[in-house]
């Protein structure tokens, strides 16, 4: 992969009032990567696109995107990029092919192959029988196929998606993928903000986990799940109720790192799973509890940021 | 440079292509109008002093319209604001004084061409006497309904809030029309009403359309386009530094 650095972060700091949005974020986005940003509502990834793109100005601190910083010369930083909202941003009034035509038009196609591009885009997002309806009369996931055609269309050199496949069918979602890689192929740079796990993991060259306006955790995906100490999760469903005892049991094994308890279900991070497991199910055993299941799993996504946060994606998303 | 052109453009042609899609507003806000003079205008020439009175309202009562229709893009501004699309426009690789001029020029013009009908009503009612006097008199028109669209903008970025938004444009309206020539001339006005009437650039959009269609006129036509021309660049040149700096962040209710 080509390591030039399309975007830098360097302590790009946003207030709204009192409150710190995103907090002094130091980062380096390359060429011609996807670039995971994972984080649950309100974790800072939008504010921090809106900074890049120039809609938002900084609080502190500067981004560059291509070589120009987004304080200085923000009509320049903007040629360079495009986004695709996680709320469409479209006039009520006007329909699908308007919008369209119009975004082409702005990035610089002319009459017939404006209307050629975007007509091939509509055809591939499985919008184009619903082109001339107005926006107010598509579905929530159409609208959502309208924002990601801007960029499609756009092809730009930083294309940034924020959530670009929340409402959308499943079938949409793996082709909106295939399209975000192709455009990869082409040569954007792509940015993903997502509380995807799923998403984040097999696009994403690299994630950073952002969480309270703070990147938490940065690497690929599979060098964040390595850090995870022990590496591995046991996840044992029982009957309850289980004895106060047994926590303070499993957690007193040497390769045992972290024990989480639900109501029903108990996570254990750990080395050696396969030599420590027998002892794990012995201990149960003795205790009394009834064991459902027992599974084995590399750690997630949800697991680094869990490891990193100290809270769930799941629940915080 | 052809590049600023072509953005440009766009934006102006968006804005067009948005108010022709208020077929509605557009034939009842015709509808107002004819009823208004026809109507309203014949029964109170037969009250006032003022001899042929219904051509002096005809006459102020388009500049009124074109004000009205002008200020129309503030609503449109506030709409797309609450639906994002202020961020998308900002997000765009276009200039942003490009993106405001556009703005601006777009919600003038398009004014021009959604009172057309109005105006050719006028100059039918009327009668055109010199082409040249009325077509200088309708750069003052234009001027106006470029100044008036940004003063629209100016108002949409300062109070990101369309309840505020909807009162302050319906107290502007009601004392810029007022407060001015159209309904009535400065003669009439008591001296204090006659003082403010002068600074209103509606007084002399109104007496330059006056003078333009031959029709009696208190004003100096050369004075009027002086003001309306800086009324035009003040106005566009405050929108443009508001919309860069109070468009961004959002906020809007």
């Amino acid at each position: 992969m080509d390591r030039s650095v399309a975007v830098k972060m360097v302590g790009l700091t946003k207030y709204y009032g009192s409150f710190l949005a995103v907090d002094h974020i130091d980062l380096e986005i390359f060429d011609r990567e996807i670039f995971g940003f994972l984080g649950p509502n309100g974790a800072g990834k939008t504010t921090t696109l809106l900074m890049l793109t120039t809609v938002l100005r900084p609080s502190e601190g500067n981004a560059y995107v291509y070589g120009y910083d987004i304080r200085g010369h923000p009509d320049k930083v903007r040629r360079f990029i495009g986004m695709a909202f996680q709320d469409p941003k479209l006039y009520w009034i006007h329909t699908p092919y308007e919008i369209l035509i119009w975004h082409a038009k702005v990035c610089g196609y002319r009459g017939g192959k404006a209307k050629e591009v975007v007509a091939d885009v509509l055809k591939e997002l499985d919008m184009y029988d619903a082109r001339n309806k107005r926006a107010f009369e598509l579905s929530g996931g159409m609208r959502k196929r309208v924002e990601i055609a801007k960029i499609f269309i756009q092809k730009p050199r930083l294309a940034i998606f924020d959530e670009p496949t929340t409402q959308i069918d499943v079938s949409g979602k793996h082709k909106i993928w295939d399209m975000i890689k192709a455009l990869r192929d082409e040569g954007s740079t792509i940015i993903l903000a997502t509380n995807e796990l799923y998403e984040a993991d097999i696009l994403s060259d690299r994630v950073a986990i952002i969480y309270r306006g703070r990147i938490a955790a940065l690497g690929t995906p599979r060098e964040l799940k390595d850090t995870i100490p022990g590496g591995d999760v046991l996840e044992i469903e029982f009957n309850p109720p289980l004895p106060h005892e047994v926590v303070g049991d499993i957690e007193s094994i040497r390769q045992v790192s972290k024990v989480m308890l639900s109501d029903s279900r108990i996570e254990i991070y750990l080395n050696e799973v396969e030599r420590i497991l027998p002892r794990i199910v012995t201990l149960l055993l003795e205790r009394g509890v009834g064991i459902r299941s027992v599974h084995m799993r590399e750690p997630s996504l949800d697991d680094v940021f869990m490891h990193y946060t100290g809270a769930r994606l799941s629940e915080e998303g | 440079m052809r590049r600023y052109i072509d953005h440009l453009l766009l934006v102006v042609e968006r804005d067009l292509r948005m108010i022709m899609q208020y077929k509605l507003f557009l034939i009842l806000r015709w509808l107002w109008f004819f009823m208004q003079v026809v109507i309203f205008g014949l029964a109170i020439s037969y009250l006032v002093v003022v001899s042929n009175y219904i051509n002096y309202y005809a006459a102020g009562i388009y500049v009124a319209t074109l004000y009205s229709t002008s200020m129309f893009i503030a609503f449109d501004i506030q709409e797309e604001a609450e639906h994002g699309v202020v961020d998308y426009l900002l997000s765009l690789p276009i200039d942003r004084r490009v993106l405001i001029v556009g703005r601006a020029v777009g919600g003038g013009l398009r004014s021009i061409l959604a009172t057309l009908p109005p105006l050719i009503f006028v100059l039918v009612m009327i009668g055109v006497r010199d082409i040249l006097t009325l077509l200088s008199a309708s750069i003052g028109l234009v001027l106006l309904s470029f100044g008036v669209a940004g003063l629209a903008i100016t108002i949409v970025s300062i109070l990101k809030s369309g309840d505020k938004v909807d009162i302050l444009l319906g107290a502007i309206d009601a004392f810029i029309i007022r407060l001015s020539t159209v309904f009535y001339p400065r003669a009439f006005m008591p001296p204090y009403y006659s003082a403010v009437s002068v600074l209103n650039p509606l007084t002399h959009a109104s007496d330059l359309f006056r003078w333009g269609l031959g029709l009696p006129s208190e004003g100096d036509p050369i004075f009027a386009m002086f003001i309306l021309l800086a009324f035009m660049l003040a106005m566009t040149s405050t929108g443009i530094l508001l919309y860069e700096r109070r468009m961004e962040g959002g906020g809007w209710t």
